[in-house]
């Protein structure tokens, strides 16, 4: 039996945990490759046409590894801690795509107030998939999923972003050829090398990219943006990278926490790059119809505007009609105004 | 104690109810004007491209009512994961941005914030506003409950008009909820409601050769606000259509704080009808749109009208399961998803393509079945 998995939504902080637990429950898995304009067309065909940029790709994504594999793990994401959700669409992903994909099976993600996965209920959806397996067996790659998931966000406190976390992750287990282009997408142009603390590049630069995971560390989406910023020598922040201590931050006059935890996390990542560990300029990516994007991007912008010597902010909507050749006018655009507001700072 | 200026949110009708209960607590209160093209204007400009239709409505009211300088405003919340649960956050900070400071009371659901709401009652109307609570209470209970008997009336009754006199009854159904608001006492509710129920039982009725029964649903806000979904309600029904709305606000009320603080799974009975299609709880009223679609599906209605706000994240969700539900179960449904650049006609073109398709299917139908 063979089985499918998407590199889609939270592929890229799930990675380690999903791929870990099939190898060591002996599943074969395909990943399906990084999102080509292809898999991108086939979800806009699938998808209904109201649905944010992240969904429609995950149809295509599913449409990829449909005729290729057995069973496609389709995840789903409902609770995450004590008060947080994950957003609506991505709570009934499952039901929208299930007539669609007959093969696709469920994993729900309820993410408890530690913030962990419970195993019980994938349990019961491994002993039914995978014949002979023993729940002796499943705890123990339970657990051992568990610990590479760990090792993998230790190591984002440590300034790795998660494509970088990966690569490392991976180069410590060389025997393991199963998913090149897991390697592939951690080369030149990515900020996989860069670390939080290596010296900055000439021009001086510093910018935070923050966003979903599935546009900062989705190229096609993203119209390579990383690459784009580091041809102009800008050193690259991204969420993941804060330390701990500054997540549970809120701006001054917040009332109310986001009950999307993304969404906070988000908000804290641009507090503590706007003052803590200051850079010259905030890029935030949003995608077309994103509910919650709307409105984090909306609370951004004005918690920023009451305070003074705040980065400054730009914020980029991608959809599925952005082209490389606007993205880059606006970004070029941004780096100018930031070299010209160092300048005249400085003056 | 001085009176403080208060405001609401729109609610279609359900706002006067509202009212009347701040006035009897002892509020000045700011009405929001009907919703116009110049509230999703003002609205529109100063919020989020994306953000969804209710959110621009709330904010254009806002800026509408600012120059008469209300000092609170009182609005319900929720805790995600719909969008809806950070309007107050949003529109503080949006307000803010063009220079005003104004007060939102959140009314969020109560379990941990019981302390925070005695606190701002005390706070806005003085101790003694306690002892007007029940009166206050039970007048704005009474309006609710006449307003919506006289809408279920109106919406049954109208198949069974003619032309012009639907007419009249619908201009009877707004002389109605004219009077309602003005009144005070509930007395004078309970001889309202027998006045227009002996005045419209007394139009001529007529038993119309076949009957189309169309069910609205969808997002709570666009199904009761008629200056956002282009008075659907009416216009279906001065056609001589049978409509059946399933959102009504005491029955959410009844629901959504009664019920939950009883700890009643109130939702069951929806998730069970949905669940073929949606599994769970998603946020917002998605299980229901769902659950309303199976519903008029089995009790054999001729049509579905699903109303959300473009962007919407639960309705968009359920959305694309109704579509599913439409083309599995072969049943005729519309989604409309409106925003700030709808118009009038493109709805009205696109609603009577509907209303011919269900009437010439039911037509069609039944001559095949009586031809065998």
């Amino acid at each position: 039996m063979r089985l499918g998995i998407p590199r889609s939504l939270f592929f890229f902080y799930y990675n380690p945990f999903w791929t870990t637990l099939w190898r060591e429950l002996e599943v074969d898995y395909l990943i399906s490759p990084p999102t080509t304009p292809a898999i991108l067309q086939q979800g806009l065909e699938l998808a209904l046409d109201e649905f944010c940029l992240p969904v429609k790709v995950h149809y295509g994504h599913l449409a990829y590894l449909e005729d290729r594999v057995d069973l496609i793990f389709s995840p789903a994401f409902g609770r995450w801690g004590k008060r947080g959700h994950f957003c609506p669409k991505l709570k009934a992903i499952h039901d929208l795509v299930k007539r669609r994909f007959p093969r696709a099976v469920e994993f729900w993600h309820d993410l408890d107030a530690k913030e962990m996965l419970q195993p019980g209920p994938w349990w019961k959806v491994v002993a039914n998939m995978v014949p002979g397996v023993k729940k002796k067996k499943f705890h123990a790659a339970w657990k051992e999923a568990q610990r590479q998931q760990t090792a993998f966000q230790q190591l984002w406190a440590a300034g790795y972003n998660p494509l970088a976390a990966v690569a490392r992750l991976d180069g410590e287990r060389p025997e393991e050829p199963e998913d090149p282009s897991v390697l592939k997408i951690g080369e030149p142009g990515l900020p996989s090398t860069l670390k939080r603390g290596e010296p900055e590049g000439p021009s001086g630069l510093k910018i935070a990219v923050l966003g979903h995971p599935y546009l900062v560390y989705d190229e096609t989406l993203n119209q390579q943006i990383f690459s784009l910023l580091q041809g102009e020598n800008v050193r690259i922040y991204t969420k993941e990278t804060i330390p701990p201590s500054a997540q549970g931050e809120s701006w001054p006059s917040q009332r109310k926490e986001v009950f999307w935890p993304l969404g906070q996390q988000l908000l804290a990542a641009a507090l503590h790059y706007s003052t803590a560990e200051r850079v010259d300029g905030i890029i935030f990516l949003t995608a077309c119809l994103c509910g919650p994007d709307a409105i984090i991007s909306e609370l951004l912008a004005k918690y920023m505007a009451r305070l003074s010597g705040m980065p400054a902010l730009l914020n980029l909507t991608l959809d599925e009609h952005t082209g490389r050749a606007g993205l880059e006018t606006r970004v070029e655009a941004f780096i100018d105004l930031l070299h010209w507001r160092k300048k005249n700072a400085a003056v | 104690m001085p009176r403080y200026k208060a405001s609401v949110a729109q609610l279609g009708t359900a706002i006067i109810p509202i009212k009347s209960i701040m006035l009897e607590l002892g509020f000045d209160v700011i009405m929001p004007p009907p919703v116009s093209k110049e509230t999703l204007m003002l609205g529109s400009s100063h919020t989020p491209e994306f953000a969804c239709l209710p959110l621009k409505v709330n904010v254009g009211s806002y800026l509408q009512i600012l120059p008469q300088e209300p000092e609170v405003i009182f609005m319900v919340g929720g805790v995600g994961p719909c969008r809806f649960g950070l309007y107050g956050e949003v529109q503080k900070e949006i307000l803010h941005s063009l220079g005003y400071d104004l007060e939102f009371v959140v009314l969020e659901p109560p379990k941990e914030h019981l302390r925070e709401v005695i606190d701002l009652f005390v706070r806005f109307l003085g101790d003694g506003a306690w002892r007007r609570l029940p009166q206050a209470l039970y007048i704005g209970y009474k309006k609710l409950m006449a307003i919506e008997k006289i809408e279920k009336k109106v919406l049954a009754l109208a198949p069974y008009l003619d032309a012009k006199w639907r007419q009249q009854l619908w201009k009877e159904k707004k002389a109605f909820v004219r009077k309602i608001d003005y009144t005070t006492g509930a007395a004078q509710v309970d001889r309202i409601v027998r006045e227009t129920v002996a005045k419209i039982g007394s139009f001529p009725r007529e038993e119309p050769e076949e009957i189309f029964r169309l069910m609205i649903t969808g997002e709570f806000f666009m199904v009761l606000e008629p200056g956002v979904n282009f008075h659907l309600e009416e216009y279906l029904s001065l056609a001589g259509i049978e409509v059946e709305r399933t959102i009504f606000f005491w029955d959410w009320f009844k629901k959504a704080v009664f019920l939950s603080m009883l700890r009643v799974n109130w939702q069951k009975k929806y998730l069970d009808l949905a669940r073929p299609y949606l599994s769970r709880f998603v946020g917002g009223h998605a299980v229901e749109s769902v659950a309303h679609t199976v519903e008029a599906c089995h009790k054999g209605y001729d049509g579905l009208i699903h109303l959300a706000p473009f962007g919407c994240m639960p309705e968009v969700t359920a959305m694309s399961l109704i579509q599913q539900i439409s083309r599995e179960k072969r049943f005729p449904t519309l989604s409309l998803l409106l925003d700030e650049h709808t118009s009038g006609t493109g709805v009205y073109t696109r609603v009577e393509a509907f209303v011919d398709l269900i009437k010439n299917r039911k037509l069609h139908e039944g001559r095949r079945l009586q031809g065998g």
